[in-house]
């Protein structure tokens, strides 16, 4: 029924990349518009076929489908394996609806607009095997690919500071990608026989299991706990790690930065859940209160630094940094809602940072800017909403998702997560009730000083969206309203595995 | 309670399309034509289809509410579920077609809108909010109603923002997004944990609550956060400060959407959930906060120089009495005192803006001048509860269910007295127009409707509104508000119903006095001493609590900036990197330090080791060192060191 569609679905991308690479020379406009077309053709195929994959999925159940199981350095025990579940269909679904996207929001870069979008495919493909990956080599292997294209996104195509940026972004993420190595080389020495198969791993093999390192001893499930999550922290805005991101964020292009915050996100809680909920279920229990402090600090650290924001890009990454906290809460939360919510809120805040970024982009590029206040506190921006209501109507739809309100994706999300941990953490999610309202004051802060009010002195004329903008920025729309509406399938699609993981918890 | 297995069509059909207008209009209203005044008409009358072919069924079924459940997020009877459903009673069905006839009248009164740019804003508006209303009403659970909330809220901000142009319009409208929006986010947040650790949050769940033992700290807090965002949509004291701004919104258009829907959607959760906000014990807090808020409005309300602003400050304090009455009396006096608050501010709006109008000339101008201002009196009579309007009996029947408590007696009779005071006082002010308006008959009568509608028999059957004996021959009809609530309503005893019908008369009537007496002078209060005037504006402008909410705000904005300053531009933008690079630079200069220090010593040492053999095979092959003088001399050594060691 699959035919290797996980496989299809990571190579189609990534051959489309590397014919941006090698695409032999044509007439200049010819060869940039055949690009395109490839980058997008290709892009749309692969999110074609993860589409189709998850549609065809069998609810109900918390069995991997779709598996494809190749050995790949035999010696070691690496192996090709691939399958999707619950807990990974949707951040699969959210790259497939991201990359098309956002390939399709640079259409008319000037600059390089092949290697960008070969980097745009690169990516996609990494995260597809990110998601997918069953092996934690092959995990790692994908990871570590998808930091890379980031360094070249940013370091060219971004702001003054780009190289600081780049440098910054690469650095941390090597960081992490060396912290996950380490873990996963103890976790594969740790087994016998070794093994660096998820399903291996899973089931309590590391609980027990020490490691002699001068002359203590330590347990390899809370080593290798601690170095998956300071590895991770460091590719995800986590607080204290944040401030390479909130610097890429004024420097790098908004496509860019919607796909590190909306995907790279995401793919970070995914790969965190994965992980702890099935290799140290002991430790996670042991650490949970802990990740519940870290994540209520980046909720209120997110929140409280968003009021204080002049501009857009600075305000969509604190309210990732926030949105990020309120993840870690749910995880943290050892409940079926909240681990569902955590799950279904990957999804749908992929796509409303992704909106919210790609609104902020349309903003930048038709004033030359983001910032909405003055240094003084005088309106910038203001009364686009006349001018382009499509604009303010999009923007609308994102902000009311991201701050939950009923009918839009954010509600099943924040609401699942917050009833996961209202028995468990009630002082967190009174914490939670503060940033919530300082999130809505933000929001209506920036929709009012760019949207409503007097026309800005800078906005002398503001162009609604083109046809091609609305193409692109329709599924997102569709999607979060959809989600919203009728969770119903995909919340089927997640339960079992989620359930199937607590009781390993449990 | 019939459970239904269908959907009731009619009524979500008739729901989802009002919506889709709402959406329409918002998007193309400027190029429909005549503004799309016809879709309105449209929906409204789909709404009204959909409400009578609901209770046409209601009362062929023998007059059992009918409930449809479905799971929205997980199946419907599940502990922590989302479930959404309709319940069509007898309450709900009543609420909502009232609801859908003050639209009608508002909207038949194009005049009003004549001035506006963008008149299908307020259709637009108008379509979504009684849909979110109306889904409020007839919600079988709470989740249901926040949708409903929520389409009020949003109707209520394209309304409020209809001019959005104007900076002071977006900043009235953003602040009221804002604060709905943390009222909504909080109820959710309320109703969240309420879902936790009971089966699935649905009005007819209710017995569960009702055992104290199972009340835990998890369902006080939710019902915590509960209250306090569906009271922050009751804009009390001191979450009022945008309604005593300043707006050109046409006043009756921003009672109705802004403040009334929102209310009434809000007061539909509360009047659905008192069993279980009274199992849990939040009402009595609840309701002497919303006294105080009264008494805070009320006197906000007084000084405020405009009637518009008064106005929105009357009604504040109307959603607080029927609040407190909620919390103190129960669903019976609240429903009495919301429905004679809205209805009272609509007609009083309506008026007031027609008195404001002139050019009117002759007779009939003159005519509909006296007719507005009788309408505006009626208008302050329904609101503050004169016999005969719905709210005397709430009164009446709040009073002597706690006449047994002299502190609760006094202090329902302050606020009493006090919203008496304001009511009238707004009337007195409006009715002292010397315009002859300029309008249609129908504009000048559409008011009264409204106060037909508050008149206490329709309500509760009784002439007077508030019958001192249930057997008494002024109840000519049955009563919809007993029918209502019968189960729930307490009779208090007849000896107390006479003593409260007394004491609330005799506030009224003292009220209406010191009102008169208060609108006779013009701003009596401002014209006194300095003081006095710092004092008023004090009070009117909400008791500067937007100027500390501002100041909180901007606190928080600098402590933000200070995090972003020390954690992303010192911590990690400088002070890192800084250490990390003067570290790495640091290990490496000192790394290759060692290793020439290492490699010169070794080089050296190899030297050394290589040199002396080095030389004396040089000297040997230079002839300089005679190689058997050599071994002779090394023979003797290697001998002089054997006896030194043997010895």
């Amino acid at each position: 029924m699959y035919h290797h569609l996980i496989s299809l679905m990571i190579l189609f991308p990534f051959i489309g990349a590397l014919l941006q690479a090698f695409l032999p020379g044509l007439a200049s406009n010819l060869s940039k518009e055949a690009a395109k077309w490839i980058a997008l053709g290709s892009s749309s195929l692969g999110s074609l076929f993860a589409i189709f994959l998850i549609f065809s999925m069998e609810a109900q159940t918390a069995d991997l489908q779709a598996v494809e199981a190749l050995p790949w350095v035999g010696s070691y025990a690496i192996s090709y394996e691939m399958g999707i579940d619950g807990l990974n269909a949707l951040p699969v679904l959210l790259i497939a609806i991201l990359f098309p996207l956002l390939v399709a929001s640079e259409w008319n870069q000037k600059l390089g607009v092949r290697g960008l979008h070969g980097l745009f495919l690169t990516l996609q493909s990494a995260f597809f095997g990110v998601a997918c990956a069953q092996d934690l080599f092959l995990m790692f292997f994908f990871w570590a690919f998808s930091a890379l294209p980031f360094y070249f996104l940013i370091g060219i195509w971004g702001g003054e500071k780009r190289e600081s940026a780049a440098f910054r972004s690469v650095v941390a993420a090597s960081a992490g990608n060396a912290l996950f190595f380490a873990a996963l080389i103890l976790i594969y020495y740790s087994v016998d026989p070794h093994s660096f198969l998820l399903h291996d791993l899973a089931g309590g093999k590391l609980s027990g299991k020490t490691f002699e390192f001068l002359g203590y001893e330590f347990p390899v499930s809370g080593l290798a706990f601690f170095l998956v999550s300071a590895g991770l922290a460091f590719r995800a805005p986590v607080w204290p790690f944040h401030g390479w991101f909130t610097h890429v964020a004024e420097q790098a292009p908004l496509p860019v930065f919607v796909a590190l915050s909306a995907a790279t996100v995401p793919m970070t809680v995914y790969i965190f859940v994965r992980l702890c909920y099935s290799l140290f279920p002991e430790t996670l229990v042991d650490c949970a209160q802990i990740i519940v402090v870290v994540g209520t600090v980046n909720l209120l650290v997110g929140g409280i630094c968003a009021v204080s924001q002049k501009g857009l890009r600075l305000l969509l990454a604190y309210v990732c940094l926030s949105e990020m906290g309120l993840l870690l809460v749910g995880v943290g939360s050892l409940s079926s809602s909240g681990l569902v919510g955590v799950v279904y809120q990957q999804l749908v805040l992929g796509l409303g940072l992704a909106g919210f970024g790609l609104f902020s982009g349309i903003v930048n590029d038709r004033t030359g800017h983001a910032t909405f206040i003055g240094e003084n506190g005088q309106r910038i921006l203001g009364g686009i909403a006349t001018q382009a209501p499509a604009v303010a109507l999009v923007a609308g739809v994102v902000i009311a998702s991201l701050l939950g309100l009923p009918g839009f994706g954010g509600f099943v999300g924040h609401s699942l997560v917050i009833i996961g941990s209202f028995t468990v953490h009630p002082g967190t999610v009174l914490l939670a009730a503060g940033a919530l309202l300082l999130a809505s004051y933000c929001f209506f802060t920036m929709y009012r000083f760019i949207f409503l009010g007097d026309l800005g002195a800078s906005v002398a004329r503001f162009e609604d969206l083109t046809i091609r903008e609305r193409v692109y920025l329709l599924p997102l729309v569709v999607g979060l309203l959809f989600f919203g509406i009728y969770p119903k399938p995909l919340l089927e699609l997640v339960r079992p595995t989620v359930l199937t993981l607590l009781s390993t918890v449990k | 309670m019939n459970n239904l297995v269908n959907a009731p069509e009619a009524l979500l059909l008739s729901m989802l399309l009002s919506l889709t207008i709402g959406i329409v209009l918002i998007a193309w209203g400027k190029k429909i034509p005549q503004s799309g005044v016809w879709l309105g008409w449209f929906a409204l009358i789909a709404l009204l289809t959909g409400l009578i072919s609901s209770g046409q069924v209601f009362v062929e079924e023998g007059w059992k509410p009918r409930q449809w459940l479905r799971g929205w997020i997980w199946p419907h009877d599940q502990v922590g579920a989302i479930t959404i459903g309709i319940l069509e009673d007898a309450m709900g069905l009543c609420m909502a077609t009232l609801f859908v006839l003050v639209s009608m009248v508002l909207l038949a009164n194009r005049s009003i809108l004549q001035k506006e740019a963008r008149p299908d804003r307020f259709y637009s508006a108008l379509v979504i909010s009684v849909s979110g209303a109306l889904l409020s009403w007839l919600s079988g659970t709470p989740w249901t109603a926040f949708i409903g909330l929520a389409l009020c809220v949003f109707g209520g901000f394209v309304c409020m923002g209809s001019r959005w142009t104007l900076e002071k319009e977006a900043r009235i409208a953003s602040r009221y997004g804002a604060e709905r929006a943390w009222g909504l986010g909080l109820a959710i947040l309320g109703a969240c944990g309420l879902a936790v650790s009971r089966s699935a949050l649905v009005w007819e769940n209710d017995t569960i609550w009702l055992i104290p033992a199972t009340v835990s700290l998890v369902d006080q807090a939710g019902t915590g956060f509960l209250v306090l965002g569906l009271m922050i949509q009751l804009q009390p004291f001191p979450l009022s400060g945008w309604v005593i701004s300043p707006s050109e919104v046409p006043v009756p258009w921003r009672i109705l959407l802004a403040q009334v829907f929102p209310a009434g959607a809000a007061f539909a959760v509360l009047i659905r959930l008192d069993p279980e906000l009274r199992a849990i014990g939040v009402y009595p807090g609840l309701g002497w906060v919303h006294l105080g808020s009264v008494v805070f409005a009320v006197a906000s309300g007084v000084t405020q120089a405009s009637w518009r602003l008064g106005l929105g400050a009357w009604i504040s304090s109307g959603f607080s009495l029927a609040a407190a009455a909620l919390a103190f009396s129960g669903p019976w006096a609240a429903l009495s005192l919301l429905i004679g608050t809205s209805l009272a501010a609509l007609a009083l709006a309506s008026s007031g803006l027609i008195l404001e109008l002139s050019g009117g000339t002759g007779v009939s101008g003159r005519k509909k001048a006296l007719w507005a201002k009788a309408t505006c009196f009626s208008a302050a009579a329904a609101g503050t509860g004169v016999l005969g309007f719905v709210p005397a009996g709430g009164w009446v029947h709040w009073l002597a269910q706690m006449w047994s408590d002299p502190t609760h007696v006094a202090a329902l009779s302050l606020v009493l007295y006090l919203s008496t005071v304001l009511g009238w006082k707004l009337a007195w002010n409006i009715a002292r127009s010397k315009h002859n308006p300029q309008t249609t008959w129908y504009s000048v009568l559409s008011a009264l409707f409204c106060i037909v509608l508050s008149l206490g028999v329709i309500w509760n059957g009784a002439i007077t509104a508030a019958p001192l004996s249930s057997d008494g021959g002024e109840q000519i009809l049955p009563s919809l508000l007993d029918f209502f609530f019968r189960e729930t309503r307490d009779k208090p005893s007849e000896e107390a119903v006479i003593g409260a019908f007394w004491v609330f008369n005799a506030n009224v009537v003292l009220g209406v006095a010191t009102a008169y007496w208060v609108a006779r002078k013009r701003e009596p209060l401002r014209s006194k001493t300095p003081a006095m005037q710092r004092i008023t504006a004090f009070l009117s402008s909400s008791y500067g609590i937007d100027a500390l909410l501002g100041r909180v705000i901007y606190e928080i904005g600098r402590i933000g900036a200070w995090t972003q300053e020390l954690l992303d531009q010192r911590i990690w933008g400088k002070w890192i990197p800084q250490w990390m690079n003067q570290g790495i630079r640091y290990t490496a200069s000192s790394a290759t330090r060692i290793d020439r220090r290492f490699s010169w010593g070794l080089e050296k040492s190899v030297q050394h080791a290589v040199e002396v053999p080095a030389k004396m095979l040089q000297l040997i092959q230079s002839g300089d060192l005679q190689w058997y003088l050599f071994i002779a001399i090394s023979a003797g050594l290697a001998v002089l060191v054997h006896f030194f060691l043997n010895d």
